[in-house]
């Protein structure tokens, strides 16, 4: 089964390292440079199965984006990572309290990215050859 | 899949510990050039030159000579202030082309450079912000092309790091007009 994957990021570097590290697990990742944009890819359909979250973009930050999913039905299913340099505690609280499932600090590496797909049980499962 | 909600069993750590830039009216010490460079090497590792890739390939006489290209992003609240990635446009291009994985036969753009450089300075200060004691909020990236050198600021730290045979500069600085943290009193912001 394909697992799809959304990656939002205003930086284009970031969302090729995400989107590689996702791609080498097996997800079919598509990407957005802000949360207007993801939104916009959202209500297009059809629904990832993760979403990649930066939180400091333009037109719409990442906190933002997460609050308007969490606000439409339809979309609840999706899981989301958020993927920032914010790291206060009162940041990834409200961050997890609008609804993100979980948090990944950049600078990161692959292994750190997978071990928290991982946890969320989104680590695509590798057919036998 | 997780429920969701609640706090994650396990957290990635700010780079350092132990807050870095204290009040300096009360005697403590701002970020030290050891500290910028820790977090200006994990940086490195995780994203422009993982262990896990192989280096990326460089084609000859990329980037103009005699150009430099800086991004900063400022970080303002309760400290206001700035961090500052700084390089010559072949090493510019260098990092864009690491950062992205291109081959060399792919091009780099002047917006893959901007993006790039945006990037670095963006976790980079994003991780000096986090040792701050005070609540602060860092703003998107700017890149320009020149050094990064803002008027009435003050260097906090310099850090070099010479890579392939180029150098990259990055500077924290405090800017002009918030010369403290909160709650400093005038006659000490004076007295400074």
């Amino acid at each position: 089964m394909t697992v799809h994957a959304l990656v939002i990021d205003d930086s284009r570097a970031m969302r090729r390292i995400v989107s590689g590290i996702l791609t080498d697990v097996g997800y079919e990742v598509s990407q957005a440079g802000h949360g207007r944009e993801a939104l916009d890819l959202l209500e297009a359909g059809p629904l990832p199965d993760l979403a990649c979250i930066d939180w400091n973009m333009p037109v719409m930050d990442g906190l933002s984006f997460v609050h308007a999913v969490r606000g439409n039905r339809a979309w609840r299913s999706m899981t989301m990572m958020m993927v920032t340099t914010e790291s206060e505690h009162n940041q990834i609280v409200r961050a997890l309290t609008a609804g993100a499932h979980e948090y990944l600090l950049k600078p990161f590496t692959p292994d750190g990215m997978l071990d928290k797909l991982r946890m969320l049980g989104m680590l695509p499962v590798q057919e036998p050859a | 899949m997780s429920a969701g909600w609640g706090t994650p069993e396990v957290l990635s750590e700010p780079l350092l510990s132990e807050p870095l830039l204290s009040d300096p009216a009360a005697g403590g010490q701002l970020l030290s050039e050891d500290q910028l460079a820790a977090i200006t090497v994990e940086v490195w590792g995780s994203l422009v030159e993982p262990e896990s890739m192989a280096p990326v390939q460089f084609p000859d006489g990329e980037g103009e000579p005699d150009r430099w290209v800086s991004a900063s992003v400022e970080i303002s609240g309760a400290w206001h202030g700035a961090v500052a990635v700084s390089t010559d446009d072949a090493g510019a291009h260098r990092i864009a082309r690491a950062l992205l994985r291109l081959d060399p036969q792919e091009a780099v753009t002047e917006p893959d450079v901007a993006d790039a450089l945006g990037e670095l300075a963006n976790v980079v200060g994003g991780n000096v912000k986090a040792s701050l004691p005070y609540e602060t909020v860092l703003g998107l990236p700017r890149v320009a092309e020149q050094e990064y050198r803002p008027a009435g600021a003050s260097q906090v730290c310099r850090f070099d790091l010479p890579w392939r045979g180029g150098l990259l500069t990055l500077t924290v600085w405090q800017l002009a007009g918030r010369t403290g943290f909160q709650g400093l009193a005038p006659e000490q912001e004076g007295a400074r």
